[in-house]
């Protein structure tokens, strides 16, 4: 962070920070399942917010904040899957018939299944049924029209039925 | 399981990278943003600056491996706007041969939507590709334009041009760092009601489609248009 932030600036930037961290780091995390890669993409988005270059109005933080972090997921993923595809992953399945072994077991697996989708499928999935982002405000973040969003979350839904059906 | 499973599943992963993590900012650290460095790390260098710092290098190596032709070439005398902007991606010559008119792409978001776009069609995500080149971003930054809808059959479409002379059947990723000067292919996609405007025939239940040649040229995008075909 630059040195020449007023007094007032660290404490609008500490404030957004306490206020926003959570929040953003949960949402990396879902993308990233990988937590620190998910802290290096929200830290990243607020060097950014502060560091002079474009950035939101007031009030709009958040939102900017929230955008910046969606962009800087895809890009992580798309190296991530680049090297899982070059390295053998092992099996992470769990043995044993508890009953909360089995439950997160099939948490795994459906959110496995959300890793798999086309990118904005995925990122409209995560948006919709995560942050709980109406069709509009999922627009807004990925900047592309409702139309499309309503498209990707309809074959999203579709490429997890068959996953989601075992967990009836 | 909740009413919405695929929430379920998603907060289960939340919260279990949250608990391995602590959230809670140090109240004795000044200042408190961005988190102080561990005292455990060498050099004094902040371990997420230093992640942060290898992130942007690995981030800009990408974008280059994947974009690096698209930047070569002589952009001395590109165009600028009335802002004093650069403008990268419109030719101000029409030239009979699209080599020729073919502008390097320079500006940083048109190159990160460029490998977005073809990281979607590397997925098979048409949709998304299509929607990511008929956007204004795309058309104000480069010259390629896909058009907008879906491809019915587009693994088919590309893979047939892919195999004629302009590519020779690597992922449209893979072609678009590949170093020959002239690659291309192209893309049929059906026209939704009232995305052409004048010229529309206004048939209901009439397939309407475009074919849209992109070629790779020289380091640009090119795109020749073919007239719109009415079915």
């Amino acid at each position: 962070m630059k040195s020449t932030m007023t007094g007032s600036d660290a404490a609008d930037a500490e404030t957004l920070y306490r206020a926003h961290y959570r929040s953003l780091f949960r949402l990396a995390a879902v993308f990233l399942d990988d937590r620190s890669a998910a802290d290096d993409v929200v830290q990243e988005a607020f060097l950014r917010l502060h560091s002079g270059r474009s950035g939101p109005t007031g009030g709009k933080e958040f939102a900017w904040l929230r955008q910046v972090v969606v962009n800087g997921c895809r890009e992580r993923y798309r190296r991530q899957a680049v090297a899982k595809r070059r390295t053998p992953q092992q099996s992470q399945e769990q043995g044993g018939a508890d009953e909360a072994v089995l439950a997160a077991d099939l948490h795994r697996r459906v959110a496995a299944a959300v890793d798999q989708l086309p990118t904005r499928q995925r990122e409209c999935i995560v948006l919709h049924h995560f942050e709980r982002l109406t069709e509009s405000e999922i627009s807004g973040v990925l900047g592309i029209s409702v139309g499309s969003i309503k498209t990707h979350l309809h074959r999203g839904r579709a490429a997890l039925r068959p996953v989601l059906e075992e967990l009836r | 399981m909740t009413d919405d499973p695929i929430h379920a599943a998603l907060a289960a992963r939340a919260d279990q990278h949250e608990r391995s993590v602590d959230l809670a900012l140090p109240d004795d650290v000044e200042p408190a943003w961005p988190r102080a460095p561990r005292p455990s790390q060498p050099h004094g260098v902040p371990p997420r600056r230093r992640r942060w710092s290898a992130a942007v290098a690995a981030a800009a190596i990408s974008v280059a491996a994947v974009v690096g032709v698209l930047v070569a070439g002589d952009d001395g005398d590109a165009p600028v706007t009335s802002d004093g902007g650069v403008d990268a991606g419109v030719p101000q010559e029409t030239s009979a041969d699209p080599i020729d008119a073919a502008q390097p792409v320079t500006d940083e978001s048109a190159r990160r939507h460029l490998e977005d776009f073809f990281a979607a069609l590397d997925e098979g995500d048409f949709d998304a590709a299509a929607e990511m080149l008929g956007g204004p971003q795309m058309t104000a930054n480069v010259q390629a334009i896909l058009g907008p809808g879906a491809v019915d059959q587009p693994a088919q479409t590309l893979e047939r041009y892919c195999a004629s002379a302009f590519c020779t059947g690597q992922t449209i990723g893979e072609v678009a760092v590949r170093e020959e000067n002239v690659r291309g292919f192209v893309v049929t996609t059906p026209i939704p009601p009232g995305a052409l405007g004048h010229g529309e025939p206004a048939e209901p239940g009439v397939e309407h489609s475009m074919e849209y040649r992109v070629m790779q040229v020289h380091g640009g995008l090119q795109v020749l248009d073919l007239p719109p075909r009415f079915e």
